[in-house]
């Protein structure tokens, strides 16, 4: 180089690489832990995606082959909008959110991967908790007052009560008490549960005797389960 | 530029933002009218940077399935709904080729062969684009850094892949861009 770059012209240079994706390896590994450590350089890095976005107006248009659209549409969730519309309703927020597929017991939700063009909404703890017999619960944690708002969007009939129970990674069941059979509740979470409140933690529900709630373990396998994503 | 993106005006733009609107609500009949309206847009974004039709296929459909995913984050105040769109799937394509390895799929020395892409102003407009700058900006710094700054951004290529393709050493490569990304960032403002 001809002469070395001062630091603010460094930032403003490292800022445009990342949005530009030319680096590699280590130099990308630490631009990206500055981005996620460090809000003004993340905004420079923001500003420059939306400053180089409009190139691709310039390129050159590519056809597709007639049957694309069939194979994405068959990738969409599960036609029972529903549930899926009903569950995003129930975030209330303004956030479009991914759509759970009912897969046995592993769900989709949503994914915080960054995105560069929006800001980013202030952190909010959700799960999607589904099963294959039906049953879709929703769960949205207020870490501020402690309080997990958890609706039931469709439920098995039995006799039994629908117990909660978050799942940390690699660790145990841990109840998180009653949900309602049908409708909203709000739980309010000791402190001692609120950290189990995690990224990647698993949100279980099994059908359990009301009477001797809560559970030290569960008797029976659950019938909905869903991973805990952070907005 | 015969476009089958957003031509006709505000109408056009209002379509799009329109659609994404109704995807959010979990609508896949405007999904479609989003694939409709942007397909061979995004297509050539993926294409340019996967260099394979197939691959640029498959990642078209992490693209759409991004979009049903985020539609509700679509901000009109801060992009238009195109070039939002654009960066979804400039952003999955050089996603794709990072988890592939890097310059397995690209002839590399293609990387610097670009048309001269630049939309008219009319075409912006209908696009609804406001920030078109940068061409402007782009336009005015030395053929090289202009050069490589393109290939950065319509192949998704990295330094150490310009650098071949241009047959320059790495060092030279990074002080043409960087000197080439400063003058941008002085020429687009700081606001």
């Amino acid at each position: 180089m001809a002469e070395p770059l001062r630091p603010e012209e460094e930032d403003i240079a490292l800022a445009a690489e990342l949005a530009l994706g030319l680096l590699e390896g280590d130099e990308l590994a630490a631009a990206r832990r500055r981005q996620l450590a460090d809000p003004a350089f993340a905004a420079a890095v923001d500003r420059w995606v939306l400053d180089f976005a409009p190139l691709a107006l310039g390129g050159v248009d590519a056809p597709v082959s007639a049957g694309l659209w069939q194979r994405i549409e068959a990738r969409l969730p599960g036609e029972d909008q529903a549930t899926v519309v009903a569950l995003r309703r129930w975030r209330a927020t303004a956030i479009a959110t991914s759509a759970a597929a009912a897969v046995l017991l592993a769900i989709l939700l949503l994914r915080p991967v960054p995105q560069p063009v929006v800001l980013p909404p202030p952190p909010v703890v959700v799960a999607q908790i589904t099963g294959t017999g039906g049953a879709a619960f929703a769960a949205r944690y207020d870490a501020d007052a402690g309080m997990l708002h958890v609706r039931t969007e469709a439920m098995p009939t039995s006799r039994r009560a629908p117990e909660l129970w978050v799942i940390p990674a690699g660790g145990k069941p841990v109840s998180l008490g009653l949900v309602a059979a049908q409708g909203n509740r709000d739980m309010a979470v000791t402190p001692a549960h609120r950290a189990l409140l995690a990224e990647g933690a698993t949100l279980a529900v099994t059908m359990e005797d009301a009477a001797t709630a809560p559970h030290a373990g569960p008797s029976g396998p659950p019938v909905a389960a869903g991973k805990i994503t952070i907005l | 530029m015969a476009s089958p993106t957003p031509s006709a005006g505000d109408g056009a733009r209002a379509r799009l933002v329109h659609a994404l609107g109704e995807v959010a609500g979990g609508d896949r009949k405007a999904l479609k009218t989003v694939y409709d309206l942007t397909a061979a847009k995004l297509m050539g974004v993926c294409l340019r940077i996967c260099q394979d039709r197939e691959a640029a296929e498959d990642v078209m459909q992490e693209v759409y399935l991004k979009v049903w995913d985020r539609a509700g984050r679509f901000d009109a105040s801060r992009a238009s709904p195109i070039t939002w769109l654009c960066t979804i799937a400039r952003n999955t394509a050089i996603d794709w080729r990072r988890a592939r390895g890097l310059g397995e799929t690209a002839p590399v020395e293609a990387a610097l062969d670009l048309p001269d892409g630049r939309p008219s102003a009319e075409a912006l407009l209908e696009a609804g684009e406001t920030r078109a700058r940068i061409f402007d900006c782009l336009e005015a710094l030395e053929e090289k850094p202009r050069g490589a700054i393109r290939a950065a951004f319509f192949h998704g290529r990295t330094y150490p892949e310009l650098a071949a393709a241009a047959a320059v050493p790495l060092g030279t490569m990074k002080s043409w861009i960087r000197r080439g990304l400063l003058q941008l960032r002085g020429c687009l403002g700081d606001g």
